[in-house]
């Protein structure tokens, strides 16, 4: 679990942040960030949900006691890579939009979109078992995807 | 628990571990570049392409998952 919070200091860190750079490239590193975090979140739940998975190849059942114990039914898990679907699909255009933003410019609408999308994700996550170190892993997870895109949103919104 | 349930524990902790070092270490790199040189507008560019063609990856297998692929 130490890695974990390793994850929340490097997040803490990008947080406080170097004002000095750029805004534009304050925000595509904490895009970045964020789109890295929600890539381990998705390892992380395909190996809780199927120990066997593998990258590229769907994972639609999770059989056996480790999804179980983390309350990962398979209803549950194709949710949560229904979120995922759609924060990734979000997370793809505001990589778009803010290669194009340009100071002065209101922050890209799908960075706002992006940070619902984590929210959902987040709400599934919590709907898990609570006690369970793998989804206490997720949760931190999510935070740190939720952290970084927040910090993306600051470096626009104060320029 | 039997072995092969355990197996399959053990399995699933190393895959979670490691998910989590290489985000860890991802996000240092990151952290480095952040208190790093300006970068020029092709730079980030060349990032933003590269994030853009990671989440549209990431999307088509999270649809798979969920059985809308």
């Amino acid at each position: 679990m130490g890695r974990w919070w390793l994850i929340m200091l490097a997040v803490s860190l990008l947080v406080a942040g170097c004002a000095s750079l750029p805004v534009k490239q304050r925000a595509t590193m904490s895009l970045q960030a964020a789109e890295r975090a929600l890539g381990a979140i998705q390892d992380a739940e395909r190996a809780l949900c199927d120990p066997a998975s593998v990258a590229g190849k769907p994972v639609t059942h999770c059989p056996g006691p480790i999804a179980a114990a983390a309350g990962l039914t398979d209803a549950r898990h194709q949710a949560f890579a229904k979120a995922l679907a759609v924060a990734f699909t979000v997370e793809s255009k505001a990589a778009v939009a803010l290669a194009s933003w340009r100071a002065g410019d209101p922050p890209p609408q799908t960075l706002v979109e992006l940070q619902r999308d984590i929210q959902d994700v987040l709400a599934l996550v919590r709907q898990l078992g609570g006690n369970n170190p793998a989804v206490q892993g997720l949760l931190v997870q999510v935070q740190a995807a939720l952290d970084a895109l927040l910090q993306a949103l600051k470096a626009l919104q104060v320029h | 628990m039997d072995s092969k349930q355990m197996a399959a524990w053990i399995q699933a902790g190393a895959a979670l571990v490691g998910a989590g070092i290489a985000a860890a270490d991802d996000i240092a790199r990151l952290i480095r570049g952040f208190h790093g040189p300006a970068l020029s507008d092709a730079e980030l560019a060349a990032i933003l392409v590269g994030v853009q063609a990671d989440a549209e990856r990431r999307a088509a297998q999270a649809a798979g998952d969920a059985g809308l692929g």
